[in-house]
């Protein structure tokens, strides 16, 4: 373990350094005072003192979850602390017995109270030599949170322990061989329940459960029944108002602290050598039974950690909030005391405080100081557990005199020598590991400035499979659930898990970033039933090493070294084979058959599984894969994208090389979503699809005062310039055909004109040329105040345009495509929720490099996860953070050249602020997004999107993400992307007949003989298409939306997916719900019917009009025009 | 949009029906608001046109040609102007040239001056990339009839049309070929998009053609200026020296270098005197309260909208 020194968690950060240094005066006398502690450095009773070494959001905001966090003890368990009064006067004066034999007594017992003795598995046999007894308890006590009062309002319920304490006098010497202890200590609980339910009656309901789902350790849970003598009307009300009032009571049987030999129960020591078969089966009578052990030693710890935590609370007064934090922070994660919830929870959070209190710094200082304050105690604390890693080394805190091995497990250790313990006895060792992760992406995140850490800390529930692996798989065997007989008495499921933990991590090496197995909890049962079985299925979480996946071989070591070559046979069986490489190296190898890489690791898991633990295909399911089919994710597409760059620089070396070119060219960018790899469909270069899909690529000149100081004659210029570049490529290169093409803009001060290059590889590009003298002409306009309003406005509108097309759109592109090739699953993450919000028809509205910002800052800032390692975290999250995304009070900051300063970001916040003010109704700009290089936050959202489709994003975003917290693993992820088609007003249904002539008519030369039916007569086949514009429908939708920008607004999804034969060609549209009933006016922008039977000359839209209007627009092309009822 | 609202006679309304359409198999009537033409600025053939609100997207010449033959029979209706045709078109000329013209004193152009520019204008037009243009859904023309008198039978005949509910039906009897819309529009438009090269290139230098004569001939006046007092005797000061008139650019060169330098000569002398440093390290220990301040009324402004400090369940 890295000791961690005082100074780390000082509470001194700048601010009060910096009070410390405007008052010089003040800090020589204190300097001068004696002892030196936190408390009188700085007065932290003065007024400003406090107000300042508390200034930091986060604090605030702890403090306020604190507040609000804490159950009212007196509402929520009113009649606990008389309940356990009773109980504890019960239990006290309970009659015990002599000693009978086990069977005897046994028998006896259950058919006096029909209650089964929950005796841990295996039941003592009938006739095993040894006597029960019951005597009076040595003491009967309260602990736990109830009595630490940490208990919080999000628990799934609440529990008040009070352990009964076995007299020494029960016991023999060698009771804690055998799992003698653990009998007795079974029909010590059944007799206690028996004589409780016989006192209580039925008020009470009880039952037996596991301690944290042990199954060596039953306790007796009592409910109070809820409808009682408090009155039904008040029952009613606490119902409604949630889990209050519903407490229970765990009473729990303890050993005394001296009864068992603690040298003795060392991990190493097998304690519990079965009856019979001992001698036949040496080799596993001398593993060690550390588990047993544990359990064993944690039953006499009770009342002594009790005594620890009740001392670090008097001594620290931050404790129980810090307690608390800790318990918060746990839960979201879904930690839990419990083996099945990972073995980390509450006591043990509380237990590591205490101890850190005591020790664990250098050479066994404390680590933690009692005057801390709460936040800073929890901030230690996740430190402590970043840097710790249980599973490879025993950590011990405290002095301990023995050896390391002494205390050695195959599992976390933490080790407290002074009840010789190993806390983290329930974890498993992916627990551990898991545990650690979070530690460390909590204290990224702590130390990220950019990022908002109160919320991903303590609010957002983190535990959902599916955004935290990215594959998942279900074990589902009878045979997990056969005991192994294995001494150590963890559980059948337990042992299989560790057996199937280390099967997958071996076999996955290096491809597995990390690994989870979740095995479901255990439930309670009623006294007179047997323990219910285990369950027989646990749950697998994969979180993969992206670019390891998808290999194809499993390399081992070289045929010379023999032994391992042997281990390597004997791991993977008869697909491992001796393989000469083309280096020359002769390797022990595996090669699996699938291509994709989940299909990869999918193989891996079936056949390893198959092979050591005989698992069937049917008893191991998958359940991650689905969301890779939506878009047939190959291994081809990172090439398609590479292969798209290559005929970039080809073509870029093309125009450089030209000679005698009136200016020289300073750069050529390219801001096409096919050169940052995050298009939806991966390029494909050649004709294969009949259309070209060209790049665009923007043209930078050198500067120079020889362009015409007037705006439209630039813009004539440049067609000029395209010409001219033109003529010199087309007579340099022979493989290269060109085109002109029009914007479709009338003659004006914005861009006329780009050149298609087209290769005979099929690669084409779409130059534009920039001029910087527009840019300066028209910041002139804007600012000239001489000028009309409306000329000023539209210069600004053109300003920004430009300044989208030629500066940001290439800044995006570059930095779209370095972090696409830094984080390997964010191109395909990008292209998921592109798809997303195609199938929801949203693709008009928001921008795809809006969309690409929104997919990188949850890679930038992915807490409380770990980066996304795949596809689909990515997707899961990105829909996760749309969800949560406030846009209308938060600006999203995407800071991914880290260069934006504290007051940077505030003054962003700021600017979010002041255009709210100035426009509460938010008809422009409602998502508000900053970057590195654009600080306005204005850039990319400019037009796009509209208040109505933001929320209907977030909406959609809730609603998919509420899904995935109800299905979680089982998520077909197929729902997420399916079209409703209920929410619109009218749905265009296209022809997609009429779109595919278009298409081949509009790429062929004008004039050319198309009449003939078939295909070899028809001059268009086999010519190579020529590029066009847009797409027919994008054009069509252009026009449509121009014409009709006041009356509807149209959803469609983008048209690369127009391409498939079979997809729906589906354009919905709802009226613009502003358009009311109202008087007459020559400027109302909409079609007008007069409203017949109303007063004076009212009006509304017409809408029949326009749709038969928008039916003689679209011609054949629209095959029919639906009119969906409204519900309301 | 309208520059006639403050006109008080009020529109008649000229229904038109519509056909269905096997897409859209509903048959409908359409609303065109009708009244005489009174703009704010009056023009000579004010007396003869109608102003027309809320004309379907798809109106072409033609098409009104047909519903005022119907209306009031053939030879009435001589042509019509629609309300997006009306752009203003921002000036093309030289930055220079329009500032000189503003000094210099307005000349009546002449009509052959205006022919001459007109043709100028053909030859730089652009090839056409629409078949046919869509109007905005409700926007306005103003239609030219042939006289004072078919006005008033125009409007005439739309009041009988209320009545006898005889309403025109939406382009049938087109005398003149229009351009369909649909896939051909659409697929035409897109061949058309690729422009044919030549003539795009004639249209260009017919363009500078004219952009560099007119830049010649202010550079001409300037000059002229500079040397002729006006009626008044006052001699118009223009920017430029002897040999070549100075370039804007080069004046926000010069303007820009000397900021920098003035930003240079401040940052240097920054943190240069003691009482510079102490005001600086009390703004900030301000500021830091500031924040502080700002950060607990966030904090407020988030406990008010509840939930924000309850983790999820």
């Amino acid at each position: 373990m890295k000791p961690a020194s005082t100074s780390h968690y000082s509470p001194y950060n700048n601010i009060c350094a910096i009070a410390m240094e405007s008052s010089s005066k003040r800090r020589k006398l204190e300097h001068s005072g004696s002892g030196i502690k936190h408390t009188n450095l700085i007065d932290f009773e003065s007024g400003s003192a406090t107000r300042l070494s508390t200034a930091s959001i986060f604090t605030l905001q702890t403090d306020e979850l604190l507040k609000g966090a804490k159950i009212d003890y007196a509402k929520t368990l009113k009649d606990a602390d008389e309940q356990l009064y009773k109980l504890k006067g019960i239990i006290d004066s309970i009659e015990g017995h002599g000693p009978q034999p086990l069977g005897e007594a046994t028998s006896k017992f259950e058919k006096k109270h029909r209650i089964t003795v929950p005796y841990p598995e295996p039941r003592p046999a009938k006739d095993a030599p040894y006597q029960l007894s019951f005597e009076k308890p040595a003491q009967v006590n309260v602990v736990g949170s109830y009595v630490a009062r940490s208990m919080v309002k999000t628990q799934s319920r609440f529990c008040v322990d009070m352990i009964v304490q076995m007299p020494k006098t029960m016991f023999q010497e060698k009771d804690y061989q055998n799992m003698r202890y653990f009998y007795r200590r079974a029909y010590y609980i059944a007799y206690i329940a028996s004589q409780v339910r016989d006192e209580l009656g039925d008020s009470m309901d009880l039952s037996f459960e596991f301690l944290h789902d042990n199954r060596l350790l039953p306790v007796l849970l009592i409910t109070p029944k809820s409808a009682e003598d408090n009155g039904k009307s008040v029952s009613q009300k606490k119902k409604k108002t949630g889990s209050s009032g519903h407490y229970s009571i765990r009473v729990i049987p303890c050993a005394p602290g001296d009864l068992l030999p603690t040298s003795k129960l060392v991990p190493s020591f097998n304690s519990n050598r079965g009856n019979e078969k001992d001698d036949k089966n040496t080799t596993t009578a001398q593993r060690g039974t550390p588990f047993y052990n544990s359990t064993l030693k944690a039953e006499a710890t009770f009342v002594t950690y009790l005594r620890i935590l009740t001392r670090a609370k008097k001594d620290c007064p931050a404790f129980p909030d810090a307690c608390i934090l800790g318990r918060t922070w746990l839960q979201q994660r879904g930690f839990g005391s419990s083996i099945s919830q990972g073995g980390f929870g509450h006591f043990e959070w509380s237990l590591l405080l205490a101890l850190l209190f005591q020790t664990g710094g250098r050479n066994g200082q404390a680590t933690l100081s009692n005057s801390l304050s709460a936040t800073e105690i929890f901030k230690a604390a996740v430190q402590f557990l970043s840097d710790t890693d249980f599973n490879k080394k025993p950590t011990i805190l405290g002095a301990f005199n023995g050896t390391l091995d002494a205390v050695r497990e195959t599992g976390p250790v933490l080790y407290d020598p002074s009840t010789n313990l190993n806390v983290l006895f329930k974890m498993h060792p992916w627990s551990a590991n898991l545990l650690q992760q979070y530690a460390r992406s909590t204290v990224d995140l702590l130390s990220d400035e950019a990022a908002d850490k109160f919320e991903p800390i303590f609010i957002v529930k983190a535990d959902i499979l599916t955004q935290i692996y990215d594959a998942t798989f279900t074990i589902k065997s009878q045979d997990m659930t056969k005991s192994s007989g294995s001494p150590d008495r963890r559980g059948a499921v337990s042992e299989f898990s560790l057996e199937a933990y280390k099967l997958l991590k071996k076999a996955y090496g290096s491809r597995a970033q990390s690994l989870h197995i979740k095995s479901p909890t255990t439930s309670k049962w009623p006294l007179g039933a047997n323990p219910p079985p285990e369950f027989d299925h646990i749950i697998v979480g994969v979180a993969f090493q992206f670019p390891q996946m998808s290999r194809q071989m499993e390399h081992g070591p070289p045929a010379e070294e023999q032994k391992e070559a042997v281990r390597f046979r004997q791991f993977w069986g008869e697909k491992a084979e001796l393989r000469r490489f083309k280096d020359g190296s002769i390797l022990e190898c595996v090669e699996w058959q699938s291509r994709l890489p989940f299909q990869v690791c999918e193989e891996i898991a079936r056949y390893i599984l198959a092979r050591h633990l005989k698992l069937t295909q049917e008893e191991v399911s998958f359940h991650g894969p689905g969301l890779h089919s939506v878009l047939n994710f190959s291994n081809m597409d990172k090439d398609a994208f590479d292969s798209a760059r290559k005929a970039f620089q080809t073509f870029e070396h093309d125009i450089r090389t030209l000679e005698d070119l009136p200016l020289q060219i300073r750069q050529l960018s390219q801001v096409s979503s096919y050169a940052r790899y995050s298009s939806l469909y991966p390029p494909m270069l050649g004709f294969h699809t009949g259309s070209i899909q060209p790049m665009e690529v923007n043209m930078h000149f050198e500067a120079s005062n020889k362009w015409p100081e007037n705006l439209i004659a630039i813009q004539e210029a440049k067609i000029e310039f395209l010409l001219d570049i033109d003529r010199r490529l087309t007579g340099a290169h022979e493989n290269i055909t060109t085109y002109l093409g029009r914007e479709n803009r009338d003659v004006g001060v914005e861009n006329l004109a780009y050149l298609d290059v087209v290769y005979e590889n099929g690669a084409a590009f779409r130059v534009r040329v920039h001029c910087d003298l527009e840019e300066v002409l028209l910041g002139r306009q804007v600012m000239n105040k001489t000028l009309d309003h409306y000329i000023r406005d539209e210069a600004e509108e053109t300003l920004a345009s430009v300044n989208w097309q030629y500066t940001t759109l290439a800044l995006h592109t570059q930095m779209i495509a370095t972090f696409c090739t830094r984080f390997h699953a964010l191109s395909q993450s990008i292209r998921l929720v592109k798809e997303w919000f195609n199938a929801h028809k949203l693709m008009g509205h928001i921008s795809e490099e809006v969309i690409e910002l929104l997919v990188l800052h949850v890679f930038l800032i992915p807490y409380p996860w770990k980066m996304p390692s795949s596809a689909s975290t990515g997707f899961l999250r990105t829909l996760d953070f749309l969800a949560r995304w406030n846009w209308k009070e938060e600006p999203l900051i995407v800071d991914s050249a880290e260069s934006l300063t504290t007051d940077e970001r505030s003054a962003i916040y700021k600017n979010l602020e002041t255009w709210r003010k100035r426009d509460p109704n938010m008809n422009n700009i409602v998502l508000f997004i900053a970057t590195s290089h654009d600080q306005s936050g204005r850039a990319y959202t400019r037009r796009n999107p509209s208040k109505l489709i933001a929320s209907r994003m977030t909406r959609l975003a809730q609603a998919a993400c509420k899904l995935a917290k109800e299905k979680d693993y089982r998520l077909d992820p197929v729902q997420l992307f399916e079209t409703s088609l209920t929410d619109y007003d009218v749905l265009f249904h296209l022809s997609p007949k009429a779109v595919k002539s278009i298409l081949r008519e509009a790429a062929a030369e004008p004039g050319v003989r198309k009449q003939s039916q078939f295909k070899n007569l028809d001059d268009r086949t086999g010519k190579v298409p020529l590029p066009i514009r847009a797409h027919p429908i994008e054009v069509l939708l252009e026009e449509l939306q121009r014409v009709y920008d006041d009356t509807l607004i149209f959803f469609r999804a983008g048209v690369e997916g127009f391409a498939d034969e079979d997809s729906d060609h589906i354009i919905g549209a709802i009226w613009n719900p502003r358009l009311q009933q109202q008087k007459f006016r020559a400027g109302l922008p909409y079609n007008i019917r007069k409203v017949s039977d109303a007063e004076g000359d009212v009006v509304e839209v017409n809408r029949q009009a326009v749709l038969l209007e928008i039916a003689r627009i679209g011609g054949e092309m629209i095959k029919k025009i639906e009119e969906l009822e409204e519900d309301d | 949009m309208a520059p006639q609202e403050a006109s008080s006679e009020s529109f008649a309304i000229l229904t038109i029906r519509m056909r269905p359409l096997p897409s859209y198999p509903t048959s409908t009537t359409h609303e065109i608001r009708v009244r005489r033409n009174a703009p704010k600025i009056p023009t000579a053939n004010d007396d003869r046109s109608l102003f027309l609100k809320n004309i379907p997207p798809d109106s072409t010449e033609p098409h009104f040609r047909a519903v005022f033959s119907s209306l009031v029979g053939p030879g009435r209706f001589e042509t019509m102007t629609f309300e997006d045709h009306k752009t203003h078109s921002p000036g093309v000329d030289p930055a220079r040239a329009m500032k000189i013209h503003g000094f210099a004193k307005k000349r009546k152009r002449g009509d052959i001056e205006e022919e001459e520019r007109e043709r100028e204008e053909e030859a730089t037009r652009l090839p056409e990339i629409w078949t046919r243009q869509l109007q905005k859904s409700s926007s306005t023309a103003v239609v030219l009839l042939a006289d004072e008198k078919s006005v008033q039978l125009v409007l005439k005949a739309i009041g009988k049309l209320q009545k006898n509910k005889n309403y025109p039906v939406w382009g049938e009897n087109l005398a003149d070929e229009v351009p369909s819309l649909g896939a051909r529009w659409l697929s035409s438009h897109l061949q058309l998009n690729r422009v044919d090269k030549t003539e795009t290139k004639r249209a260009v230098h017919a363009f500078f053609n004219t952009y560099n004569r007119k830049e010649k001939e202010a550079a001409e006046l300037a000059k002229r200026l500079r040397n002729e007092p006006d009626e008044d005797g006052f001699v118009t000061v223009t920017r430029g020296g002897r040999s070549a008139p100075a370039s804007r650019n080069e004046a926000e060169e010069a303007k820009q270098r000397m900021l920098e330098k003035q930003d240079k000569k401040k940052s240097d002398m920054k943190d240069f005197y003691r009482f510079q440093l102490r005001q600086r390290r009390k703004d900030e220990h301000k500021a830091l309260l500031k924040r502080f301040d700002e950060d607990r009324k966030k904090v407020d402004a988030m406990r008010e909208k509840r939930g924000k400090f309850k983790p999820e369940t």
